[in-house]
């Protein structure tokens, strides 16, 4: 209590700058802390997105074999599905974050992709973010 | 306009708050600069991050577009150099870039690391810090030349 007085009283003295300079360090702190966090949730976003569309991609490469032998962009939904998901869960399972979804429809092949962020500073809470990205297959040109 | 100066430290002498005042500020000036320059600190060094993980990524996929590991090594450093180069993060002695691949056929994974070393603010003390993000690519099983 005797402090506490001691810097109300003394309005200008060194009681005054030490209850300034500690307010400051934690504000400083703080804000840092929100700094830090945020850009790590950002960047985990925006890496997310790019294993999401990597991912994609290695699904619809899975695809191809079989569409261009038969002459179409289309394929037994089901085996596709299987050959793209694998595709891409290997990739996944390399680069970070978790698979949550592949889906195909007709040549397009959809993955979600999601990693989880724990904030180091305990002022905002951990967040998960979640990313798809689509790639197709087509044919281009005439192949014989 | 000579007094000025003489007449303001006049003043000061005689002001008794001054002391403390001046004190304070001479505590409080410096740190309000040094807190200015820790933030611009974080934030370029989280700008610098996001960038090489980009440059990874870019990397990645011109190395995949590659036939073989010498250009695609080829590939990979030039695509990060000019990734970085574009978005204005300087790495000290240029990045270094790092490719492998599971195999060099359709279907493979080209992994490509880049190392950045990223410059501190020297004001705070801050130093040079070592960046690195690495970024998956699948090679194509079909790729059309020309039209």
């Amino acid at each position: 209590m005797g402090a506490l007085h001691r810097i109300r009283d003394d309005e200008r003295g060194a009681g005054y700058l030490a209850a300034f300079i500690v307010l400051f360090s934690v504000l400083l702190i703080a804000g840092v802390g929100i700094l830090v966090d945020s850009a790590r949730i950002l960047a985990a976003d925006r890496e997310c997105s790019s294993i999401a569309m990597e991912a994609a991609r290695a699904g619809a490469n899975a695809l191809d074999g079989e569409l261009l032998r038969d002459g179409m962009v289309t394929a037994n939904p089901a085996q596709a599905q299987a050959t793209a998901a694998a595709a891409a869960g290997a990739f996944v399972s390399h680069a970070g974050g978790s698979l949550q979804s592949v889906a195909v429809s007709g040549n397009r092949v959809t993955v979600v992709v999601t990693a989880s962020v724990d904030p180091w500073f305990p002022l905002i809470s951990g967040r998960t973010v979640s990313k798809s990205a689509t790639a197709s297959a087509e044919r281009e040109g005439v192949w014989r | 306009m000579r007094r000025g100066p003489r007449r303001l430290a006049r003043r000061l002498r005689g002001d008794r708050r001054g002391a403390a005042d001046v004190a304070a500020l001479i505590v409080i000036v410096p740190l309000a600069f040094g807190a200015v320059l820790l933030f611009i600190y974080v934030g370029r060094q989280g700008t610098a991050r996001e960038e090489v993980t980009h440059a990874a990524a870019v990397a990645a996929r011109a190395a995949s577009m590659e036939r073989n590991a010498g250009s695609a090594q080829a590939a990979a450093v030039a695509a990060a150099s000019r990734t970085l180069a574009g978005s204005g993060t300087a790495c000290a002695g240029g990045p270094s870039v790092a490719v492998s691949a599971s195999e060099w056929s359709a279907g493979g994974v080209v992994t490509v690391s880049v190392t950045c070393q990223a410059e501190g603010v020297t004001e705070i003390g801050a130093p040079t810090r070592t960046l690195s993000a690495s970024a998956r690519a699948t090679i194509d099983h079909f790729v059309l030349y020309g039209d």
